[in-house]
Order: C-alpha cells, then sequence, then structure tokens
C-alpha cells in the first residue's frame, strides 16, 4: 500500500517539476524585461533592514516595508539626523525603485533641508566647511535624482525635480537656468505632465537670458487647449508672453498674446 | 430499499454540500473572526498611518499599500489556521466517520473541503478589499475637498495649485481598476497557501505543526526564485541538495510579488497576471493532487 | 446472496518496524438478508475493526469483504450502507433537522423527496419537538436518535451499528431497540456491535463473538443460549401441598430439582414499570 502511495506521488513529482520550473522561468523572465519588483532578500539588505524588515520582506510585503523605512526617514528629518536620513531614502529606493515619490522627497531632503542645515551648521569650523558641506549635499541630492531617473526614465516628475534642483540649488545666475532648462521640457515632453512643468522651461529661457527661446515656447504653449487648466494659469503665460513681445520688439500684428490683464492672485503661491 | 447501483460518480452536488458546511464550520471558529474583526480595523486606520508622508499623492501610497498589506496578512493567517484544522477538526470530533461511510469518495470530501476554505477567503478578501476601496474612497474624498476649497496641495515638495491634472492625479490613483490585479494576486496567493495546509494536514496529527510548517514554506516561497538560481549555479552537493528541496517543493510567491509595481502604476500587463493567476492554480492543483494519494490510503 | 460477506477478512496494525497487532484475523462472517446479527466481543476484539473495513475505512490486510456482493472497497456499495458510529458527534452547529438534510444531500437526495424524508425520519426517532434545536443542546440519547436517523437517511438495505445503546437510560434503550425491530420488519438487515449483552440477546437473531481478532462462537442465540439438559415451567397459584406433588413427580420421572423459588423480574423491567407508574400521578416540574 505505502509501495503504491510513493509511486502515485513520485509520478506527480516527476511530471510537476519540469512544468513548475519552466512556468516559473517563463513568468520571472518576463518580470525582468518589464523591470517589475526590486531585489530579493540578501545578507546585505537583511543587515539594512534589521530582523523584522527583514522577516516582513520575506512575508512578500515589500511596499509596506519600504513605507516603514520611509517613515523612518522622516523620523530622521525632524531629528536633522542627515546621514541616517540618507541611509534610510536609499534603502527605501533599493526596495521599491519605482516609487517615484521616495526619489523626489529623497532628493528634497539632501538638496534642500540637509543642505541649508549644515551651510548654517555652526558646529562647523569655517564658513567654508559649511559652503562645502552644504555643496556637498546638493550633489548628493543630484546624484540620487540621476540614479532615480536612470531607474525611472518614463516619468516627469525626476526631471522636473533636477531641473528645479539645477536651477535652485546650484546658484549660478546665468548658468544654471540654462543648465536646468533641458530637464525641463523632458518633463513637459510626458503627456501627463502638469501645466505648471510646462511653464518653468519658458521661466528658466527668460532667467538665463533666452527670451526669443522663452517666446517660443509660450507661443507652443498658448495653442494648447486652454479648458484643461484654471484661468489664472494662461493669464500668467499671457503676461509672461506679452513682456517678451515688448522685450524682442514683435510688431503688433504679428502679436500673439494679450495685452497685460489683471492676474488674479493664486492662493497661497510664493 | 435502496441497493447499490454498479457504478457512482463523481458529484458537484456532493462536492458542493460538503464545501458548504466546511464554509459554516470555519466562521463559527473564534479564530476566524477575531482575525477579520482585526483585518477591519487595521484597514480602517490606514488613513492614520498615511498622515506621515510628505506628499498627498503620497497619502495615497501608503493607504493602498498598508491596505492591501492588512488583506494579505489577515488572509494569509486565516488560510493558514483554516487549512491547517480542516482536517484535523473532522478527525478528532470523528464527524468523518459518518460522511465516508456514505457514498462519497475521498477526493470528493477533500476537495470539498477545500473549496468550502478557499470560497470562504474569496468573501473575506471581497469584503475587505471592499472596506479597503472605502478607505482609499475617503482619502481621495479628503483631497478632493481640500483642492475644492480652492487651498493648495502638498504636492511634490512645494505646493501648488488643485490643478485638473493633479486632480485627475489623486483620482487616477485612488480609483486604479489595476488594484483588482493586485487584490487578484493576493487571493491566489491564499490559494496556494491553503493547498500546501491541506496537504500538512493529511499527514500531520498536529495543528501547531501544520501552522509552522506552513508559514515555514510561505517564508521560503519568497526566496525559491534565488534558490533556483543557485542550484543552477555550482554549489556544494550538501548546498545543492537542501537548495534542491527548496525549488522542488516551494511554490515561486516572488511572482505574486508584482502587486507592489501595480500599486505603484508601472505597466504590470494583464497577460501576465493571468500567467501568474495560472501559476498559482497549477501548483495548488498538483499539491491537491498529492494530498488526495496521501488521504486515499489513510487510515481513518 | 448474503447482505456481508467477508472471506478470510484480516487487518495487522504495524506498531514499529518489527512488530505488528492483529486487529483481525481471518473473519469469515455471513451476515443473512434481514436478520439482526449482534457482533459481540471484549474492547479490543476486532468490532470496530470490523466496522471499518466493511465501510472501507480500512483497507483489509488480507481477504476481502462484500455488501450485497459488491466489494466494500468501491464506494458504490455505501448506498445500500447506512452507519451510526459509536459515541456519535455531529456538526454540533447544526440542527437535528439540517444534520439529516446534511446527509441527506450527500447521499443525492434533494428537494420534496428529501424534505418527506427528514419529516418520516423525525417521527420514526420521536425528535420533531427538537428539530430545530441545535445538536449541541441535545442528550446523549437524543444524539443517538439522530445518528439513527441519518443512517436510514436513504433507505440503505444494511444498517450497521456501533453500541447503539452505550450512554443511553433504560427508556431511550428500549426505544432504540423498538426501532431496531421494525428495521427488521421493514425488511432491512442490521449488524449490530454491543457489550451490553443482554440488550443484545433480545433482539438479535444471531450473534458471533469475537476475541483478539478471532471468532470464537457464531450461532442463533436460542440456541445458543438454551440449556437443553434443563426444562422450566413457571407456575402460579399453586399452594404448597401441589408444589411437593410437583417435586415428588419430578423424582419418579427420573430428574431431580435444580431450582425452586420465586422468579426474579428485572432490573429494567422494574425500573420501566415505576417510571410508568410515576408518569400518571406526578406532574413534571410540580
Amino acid at each position: 500500500m505505502m509501495k503504491t502511495l510513493g509511486l502515485k506521488i513520485a509520478v506527480l513529482l516527476v511530471l510537476m517539476v519540469p512544468l513548475k520550473w519552466t512556468f516559473e522561468e517563463s513568468l520571472e523572465g518576463r518580470r525582468a524585461d518589464l523591470k517589475l519588483g526590486g531585489p530579493g532578500l540578501s545578507i546585505e539588505l537583511r543587515a539594512k533592514l534589521g530582523q523584522n524588515l527583514a522577516l516582513g520582506l520575506l512575508g512578500g510585503f515589500r511596499a509596506f516595508v519600504a513605507d516603514l523605512v520611509w517613515l523612518k526617514a522622516h523620523g530622521c528629518w525632524m531629528e536633522r539626523m542627515w546621514f541616517q536620513l540618507k541611509e534610510r531614502v536609499e534603502l527605501a529606493v533599493l526596495l521599491q525603485p519605482h516609487a517615484i515619490s521616495f526619489w523626489d522627497v529623497g532628493a528634497w531632503h539632501m538638496a534642500w533641508n540637509a543642505s541649508y542645515d549644515e551651510g548654517i551648521n555652526q558646529n562647523y569650523p569655517s564658513q567654508a566647511w559649511r559652503l562645502k558641506r552644504r555643496h556637498d549635499w546638493v550633489m548628493a541630492g543630484k546624484r540620487f535624482l540621476e540614479e532615480g531617473i536612470r531607474n525611472n526614465p518614463d516619468h516627469y516628475d525626476l526631471y522636473f525635480r533636477l531641473g528645479w534642483l539645477i536651477y535652485e540649488r546650484l546658484k549660478d545666475p546665468m548658468k544654471n537656468p540654462l543648465e536646468a532648462a533641458p530637464y525641463f521640457v523632458k518633463a513637459a515632453s510626458f503627456p501627463d505632465a502638469p501645466l505648471y512643468v510646462d511653464r518653468m522651461v519658458g521661466r528658466m529661457y527668460v532667467k538665463g537670458g533666452k527670451t526669443r527661446e522663452a517666446y517660443e515656447w509660450w507661443k507652443k504653449l498658448w495653442k494648447e487647449d486652454h479648458s484643461k487648466n484654471p484661468q489664472q494659469l494662461w493669464d500668467k503665460i499671457a503676461q509672461w508672453g506679452h513682456e517678451a513681445e515688448e522685450e524682442l520688439g514683435i510688431p503688433p500684428s504679428e502679436r500673439v498674446f494679450p495685452p497685460k490683464s489683471k492676474s488674479a492672485t493664486i492662493k497661497g503661491a510664493k | 430499499m435502496q441497493t447499490h447501483p454498479l457504478r457512482i460518480y463523481f458529484s458537484f452536488g456532493r462536492l458542493w454540500t460538503i464545501a458548504r458546511n466546511t464554509m459554516t464550520e470555519i466562521i463559527r471558529q473564534k479564530f476566524f473572526y477575531i482575525l477579520v474583526i482585526f483585518a477591519v480595523v487595521v484597514l480602517v486606520s490606514s488613513r492614520y498611518f498615511s498622515q506621515f508622508s510628505m506628499q498627498d499623492l503620497d497619502q495615497v501610497k501608503f493607504v493602498k499599500d498598508f491596505g492591501l498589506a492588512a488583506i494579505k496578512i489577515f488572509g494569509t493567517l486565516i488560510a493558514i489556521v483554516g487549512a491547517a484544522q480542516l482536517l484535523h477538526l473532522e478527525l478528532e470530533n470523528r464527524t468523518i466517520y459518518p460522511i465516508l461511510a456514505k457514498p462519497v469518495f475521498r477526493g470528493e470530501f477533500l476537495l470539498g473541503k477545500y473549496l468550502g476554505m478557499i470560497a470562504l477567503l474569496l468573501l473575506t478578501t471581497l469584503m475587505m478589499s471592499a472596506i479597503f476601496g472605502g478607505v482609499l474612497f475617503y482619502t481621495e474624498h479628503q483631497l478632493l475637498a481640500t483642492a475644492g476649497r480652492g487651498e493648495m496641495l502638498p504636492v511634490g515638495v512645494g505646493y501648488q495649485m488643485a490643478t485638473p491634472e493633479v486632480v485627475q492625479q489623486i483620482i487616477k490613483q485612488t480609483r486604479d481598476p489595476n488594484l483588482l490585479k493586485a487584490i487578484a494576486l493576493i487571493y491566489f496567493q491564499f490559494v496556494i497557501v491553503s493547498s500546501i495546509g491541506l496537504l500538512i494536514a493529511t499527514f500531520a496529527t498536529s495543528v501547531i505543526f501544520n501552522v509552522i510548517a506552513t508559514v515555514m514554506i510561505y517564508l521560503c516561497g519568497h526566496l525559491e526564485s534565488t534558490a533556483r538560481q543557485a542550484w543552477l549555479g555550482d554549489p556544494s552537493p550538501v548546498t545543492k541538495f537542501m537548495l534542491l528541496i527548496i525549488t522542488f517543493f516551494v511554490p515561486d510567491l516572488s511572482a505574486f510579488d508584482i502587486v507592489d509595481s501595480v500599486v505603484l502604476g508601472q505597466a504590470v500587463p494583464l497577460n501576465l497576471v493571468i500567467r501568474t493567476i495560472g501559476y498559482g492554480i497549477f501548483y495548488s492543483a498538483i499539491v491537491l493532487g498529492v494530498a488526495w494519494c496521501i488521504f486515499q490510503e489513510k487510515e481513518i | 446472496m448474503n447482505a456481508i460477506e467477508t472471506r478470510d477478512l484480516s487487518k495487522y496494525f504495524r506498531v514499529s518496524l518489527r512488530r505488528k497487532v492483529v486487529g483481525l484475523d481471518r473473519l469469515n462472517l455471513a451476515v443473512r438478508p434481514n436478520e439482526v446479527y449482534g457482533l459481540l466481543g471484549p474492547n479490543g476484539s476486532g468490532k470496530s475493526t470490523t466496522l471499518k473495513l466493511i465501510l472501507g475505512l480500512f483497507q483489509p490486510s488480507e481477504g476481502e469483504a462484500f455488501i450485497f456482493g459488491m466489494s466494500a472497497e468501491r464506494v458504490a456499495s455505501r448506498v445500500s450502507v447506512g452507519f451510526l458510529p459509536e459515541n456519535p458527534y455531529f456538526y454540533r452547529y447544526l440542527s437535528g433537522e439540517e444534520t439529516i438534510r446534511f446527509f441527506g444531500r450527500l447521499c443525492g437526495m434533494r428537494g420534496k423527496n428529501l424534505e418527506d424524508k427528514i419529516d418520516e425520519l423525525l417521527a420514526l426517532v420521536g425528535l420533531e419537538a427538537h428539530r430545530h434545536r441545535r445538536l449541541a443542546g441535545y442528550s446523549k440519547g437524543m444524539l443517538q436518535r439522530v445518528g439513527l436517523a441519518q443512517a436510514l437517511v436513504h433507505d440503505p438495505g444494511l444498517i450497521l451499528l456501533d453500541e447503539p445503546t452505550a450512554g443511553v437510560d433504560p427508556i431511550g434503550s428500549i426505544e432504540i431497540r423498538n426501532l431496531i425491530i421494525k428495521l427488521k420488519q421493514m425488511g432491512k438487515t442490521v449488524l449490530l456491535c454491543s457489550h451490553l449483552l443482554d440488550q443484545v440477546q433480545d433482539i438479535c437473531d444471531r450473534v458471533g463473538i469475537l476475541h483478539y481478532g478471532k471468532m470464537i462462537l457464531e450461532g442463533e442465540v436460542k440456541d445458543l443460549l438454551a440449556r437443553k439438559d434443563q426444562f422450566q415451567f413457571v407456575s402460579e397459584g399453586l399452594s404448597e401441598p401441589a408444589r411437593a406433588k410437583v417435586r415428588e413427580a419430578i423424582l419418579k420421572g427420573g430428574g431431580r430439582v435444580v431450582m425452586e423459588g420465586n422468579p426474579e423480574t428485572t432490573l429494567e423491567q422494574l425500573f420501566l414499570q415505576s417510571v410508568k407508574q410515576a408518569e400518571k400521578t406526578i406532574q413534571p416540574g410540580k
């Protein structure tokens, strides 16, 4: 009786195993092609996560574990523990390399919050030190965003953030806007990019002294469907476009933008 | 007076009778409704935890991750403990004797118990998903109310006007139909776990052993693909043997981790989801086949 | 065709790698149609093992068992078998009616046919008043009766009863015994396992006694119990002088008086008479 049972089970397993492996390899291959999921649990990752979070990862709760790591990063931000924050942010993106918000906000923490705080940190012996630390954190944020873009080349957010970082944090009045502009152009090229992304392109050209390029950009934007966005935003574009027409001396018959009109104050805008 | 026919055949009627009774049996057990109550509490409280995020769109990510994790953990616990008790209770309480004394195939009995278990898991998953949907809807409602008052939404790391695009993004994230793919994949993990628990129940006499063994296999399931790759490498004979055990028997549960990618809005083709579900059904069918072989020979 | 037939039916249980325990040793049993057969024996003699082999719950180590000519290992053979297990447990959350319905559905019964059968069986076993009550609230005797009802739901030709009166009070016991007699009158065959011998004595046509897995004695109850070397009269209204004449007649006839005195009723009969009497005079709960 046991012999027949053993035989039946053996036959089932002999039939199953090659099919099982083929199925699994095929699914895994497809997942790799689509770049889904994240790295499996390794000894290094286990050491970084700690026991409980590693168990969570092993239980298949990758996203939840990443969110818990993110909560820890948030805690580090509250305590201004910048190096620990960087570690946790990097761990979060290691777990979920396609979570755009982790890259976006993580870069913000480095290039804005950490760099500002280090830039005024009186524990450093001199102003030169403070400036260097400030610059290091901005560059750390930049490298982090570039890594994020390599992992997620098809999202506008990270291009937009990188453009903004170059413009605002790498303080070179003439050069930075033009260095930032290509990133804003790339961000604006995505169909789901909001209007404020498109507007930034023009502003960067203006700040970089490229009024003609800015004007061409505003004209291109003006041709889009106005009904999809609030009037205040179009009024602002009209104002900038008009200013550009004035500066470039465009003849009135060729002007596109209406004369300067009352633009509503956007509540809370900087 | 009935005399026996020459032959009787597999009956869906008997299968459904046993399945329905199994559902009733499990619902009345303490562990079940305690876990369900906990699941509801955790799901509803996911909104509270989401407040730690910076972006309001992130809140949606937190609510989704937390909610799906809650559905998964509680469903898995119900599957593990429920499956471990399926046969044990019948044997301990001797309720199996009058059933198998009737013209019921052992395979019908086993399959009926299993179907009852996974049918109940389906209802539980749907219920938890409905609550999860409610929490998501409430989150969306709060965000849109902020936008509707003309206030700025903390989108990104600055403040932005709640433009239609931003509002569309919120709605797209909260009303993402791909979440149904994620929930389907989670459910089929329960199907796999239940089949493993039932297999162990056919030869184990202790519920605790069954639960521990199923948990171990579940955890190993997330390492199975790593083990398979390592086996194809060149490890030592002892390691190779250990890896072989894992790759032979343990399901590749990392295939179901694409739930997280679905939540992130990554393009997960329906075709891949269906194939993954197909894998789950295939594996469960083999496991049930082995369970049937063992149960056929079991002396009750 | 016999209702049950076993041919050299044997079952061994492996207790260690080298040791086997004999559960049943070459049992050749033949239960005729429409008879009540008592399978007796002390605990561990092989009674339950025999039942489980007949029901296909065990596989025989050697030999075969047949139910109405079909191998007992085939599931189809159980269409003609109803089984009441020892200390039956059913799903406690089901009511009496739901329990019978559950088992009826397992036997392929549906709709009005099943509902009518449930009504009939509840009346037969006297549980109509408790049909909607959950089994968790049933007494031992009530559980036995529900067990009997589920065994009969599909109108089987053969009924197997494992200790049907164990733990049941004398009144319940009598009711179950009367039911068994009724089943015989309905044309059914009953195989009954018990170690309450005086109860078995009253209802069985034939008995078999098992010990250490072997059949040690088998035959008609009347024949087995009769003391062929003795004969008894029980008289009423005889005076002492008349009794003296009877003693003399016995001696003259070559016999001897083995025993004389007032015959005893049984404790069971006394119990039943007292209870019946009390029911006429005492109202319950007052």
